[in-house]
């Protein structure tokens, strides 16, 4: 019998948000693929450029996580050209980093995935979002979401000139140090911030948590993958944003690997399918088995959800206590995708908290907040965690600090693995002998949601719903099935 | 209720990826011709858009836009309504999309947000690469259309 190979479906993979499935003979499914954009030639644009410009360059890549492009590439910056940098510029980096945090958090939180269970999973789709949301629990929590965001707007462009765009963290340090009536003033809305970080804990409770069907959908098997989690610890073991080692844990939660960032690529390997441009980091040590799960596999996943299950805690009071509940509920490792929600919200609380304490460390008024570079630049790695999950930037440079070789590796990249078995998983419950049921899209969308995926643009949005195509293919390689959601 | 201020310019796009960028070009322009009204730059989507228009009295949006068919340079007037119901398609995603933001921002803070916005398309090919630099067609289109939005300030 001729085997046919068919390509043709394959060369149509790419696209915006794109679902492509695979039947088998039964009609079940055998793959199930999602795929983003990616606009390239990143890497290019940056070789013969001059390393320093990387901090100012990188939060170009994405409107979504600037800040974080612009601390790992600073980061790195500084290890190419060996610099130390002072206490108070560490700390001043850090203090802006949770404020951004929060800010970029809680965006996900109330506009993306909250609808989802607030307003219900079954709810039209004209419903499930923001304007659904606040329909439901009151104009008075809208008002609360926008003030916090103009709050951490307001306090980002007091230490970082721009909101979105930043320009306070320069090789070898910050660009200015911190006054005290400035200082006074992220005090202030920081413990606005902690409020807010309390307040959206109780939403989730309230809303969440205390509806036995949507704990039973967190928990339940459709959303769960035994996989290795990374994420950044700070030298007591626990969660922090802006530096730290990488820790991997294994899926029964113990600690498989920690290493120094620049010890990166002892560790994580990528791998290459030919239907997209989007690679697949996987753990050196076990290897690419495959877009699968367990102890065997190299697959991990990054994130909120990550980073609790790879920290002993946390090192604020409030975020403890709720991570405590957490741990209960979903034990640990916690396993549960939907669970990267409740993870977020914790982590807003943490963030919060954290800037809190920055701001009342005597080190943050500090004069001592750049260091001159003086040694001879070569090669550096910053790592820092995005909201989305760990960031990874590396730099090589000739003598004259002119870029030779630049890699990143962006959280949704290191989820690349996980979104896709979560989309196929779910796939698999609801396509069974052919038969597609209703609300596929729906429990797709939830599936990729948990991960928040950034899709390596920074580029705006009019009107920017991310259009979904789901196209499902029987085994011959003939498209049977087109759903999309303009 | 505070007064409001006048009009805002937002131009918006991303300063490296070609074309993209063509709503910051105008902004970069008006900003050196327009004495009484603020231009921002603006490189966010969503609410941070809806956000920015907060305390004005009128807004105006210059934006990239992919119009499937028409080619590169050709300007159009639109209001929110024409967004709305327009199969035309703004590039980018992510966040919650521009109409759902400012119905929310509308919605939460009605008083302080603007009478009216209008938003000045230019369309352009889909970019795919990182580049700097407007290609022939989108960059004849700018001094046209910093015209176009100097007229709307005035009216």
């Amino acid at each position: 019998m001729r085997k046919v190979v068919t390509i043709q479906p394959i060369t149509r993979l790419e696209g915006h948000g794109k679902i492509s499935i695979f039947l088998d003979e039964d009609g079940n499914v055998k793959d199930a693929y999602y795929q983003v954009v990616e606009f390239r030639g990143f890497e290019r644009f940056c070789i013969g450029r001059p390393v320093e410009e990387m901090p100012i360059i990188t939060p170009r890549i994405c409107g979504v996580c600037p800040w974080a492009h612009h601390m790992a590439s600073a980061k790195a910056v500084d290890a190419v050209y060996g610099a130390e940098i002072p206490e108070t510029a560490k700390k001043l980096r850090e203090m802006a980093y949770n404020i951004y945090f929060v800010h970029d958090h809680s965006a996900v939180f109330y506009a993306l995935s909250a609808p989802d269970f607030v307003v219900g999973p079954d709810a039209p789709r004209a419903e499930r979002n923001i304007l659904g949301l606040i329909g439901r629990v009151g104009l008075e929590t809208g008002k609360r979401v926008i003030n916090a965001r103009m709050v951490a707007t307001r306090l980002l462009e007091r230490l970082a000139g721009r909101a979105i765009i930043p320009a306070c963290a320069v090789p070898g340090g910050v660009s200015k140090p911190l006054t005290e009536e400035d200082r006074k003033e992220v005090e202030e809305g920081a413990k606005k911030l902690v409020e807010f970080g309390q307040f959206t804990l109780k939403v989730l409770e309230d809303a969440v948590l205390k509806n036995q069907k949507y704990v039973d959908l967190i928990m339940g098997d459709v959303y769960r993958h035994e996989t290795y989690y990374m994420g950044l610890v700070d030298g007591k073991g626990l969660v922090n944003y802006y530096d730290g080692r990488v820790r991997v844990v294994d899926p029964r939660g113990n600690v498989y690997a920690e290493f120094h960032p620049k010890e990166y690529l002892d560790h994580i390997a990528e791998h290459v399918e030919p239907w997209t441009y989007l690679k697949f980091p996987y753990l050196k040590g076990l290897g690419w088995k495959g877009i699968v799960d367990g102890e065997g596999s190299g697959v991990y996943r990054v994130g909120p959800l990550a980073r609790l299950n790879v920290a002993d805690g946390f090192a604020t009071p409030l975020a403890q206590e709720a991570y405590e509940k957490f741990k209960e509920t979903l034990g640990k490792p916690a396993h549960a995708t939907l669970g990267y929600h409740w993870a977020r919200v914790i982590e807003i609380l943490n963030a919060a908290e954290r800037a809190l304490e920055l701001s009342r460390d005597p080190d943050v008024t500090g004069k001592d907040f750049r260091v001159p570079l003086t040694n001879v630049p070569s090669e550096g790695v910053g790592i820092v965690e995005a909201a989305r999950g760990t960031l990874i930037h590396h730099y090589r440079t000739d003598g004259d600090g002119i870029l030779t070789d630049v890699n990143l590796i962006v959280a949704t990249t290191h989820n690349n693995a996980g979104i896709c078995m979560s989309v196929k998983k779910v796939s698999q419950q609801l396509i069974r002998a052919g038969k597609i049921s209703d609300g596929l899209l729906n429990m797709i969308e939830m599936a990729f949601r948990a991960y928040d995926p950034c899709l390596a643009c920074g580029t705006h949005a009019l009107p920017g719903q991310m259009p979904l195509d789901v196209c499902v293919y029987d085994a011959s390689g003939r498209l049977v099935a087109e759903i999309r959601r303009p | 209720m505070k007064r409001k201020r006048g009009v805002v310019v937002i131009g918006l796009g991303n300063p490296i990826l070609g074309d993209d960028a063509v709503g910051l070009v105008v902004a970069s322009e008006l900003k050196k011709r327009l004495v009484d009204v603020d231009v921002v730059e603006l490189s966010a989507s969503g609410l941070a858009v809806a956000e920015a228009m907060l305390g004005y009295r009128k807004a105006i949006i210059v934006d990239a836009l992919v119009d499937e068919g028409a080619a590169p340079g050709k300007i159009m007037r639109l209001t929110l309504g024409d967004l709305r119901t327009s199969p035309r398609r703004f590039i980018g995603f992510h966040d919650i999309d521009i109409l759902t933001s400012i119905e929310l921002v509308k919605t939460i803070e009605g008083e302080s947000f603007p009478e009216e916005v209008v938003v000045f398309g230019i369309t352009i090919q889909e970019p795919g690469c990182y580049q700097e630099g407007l290609s022939e067609g989108v960059k004849e289109a700018v001094p046209k259309c910093v015209e176009l939005v100097e007229e709307e300030c005035r009216r």
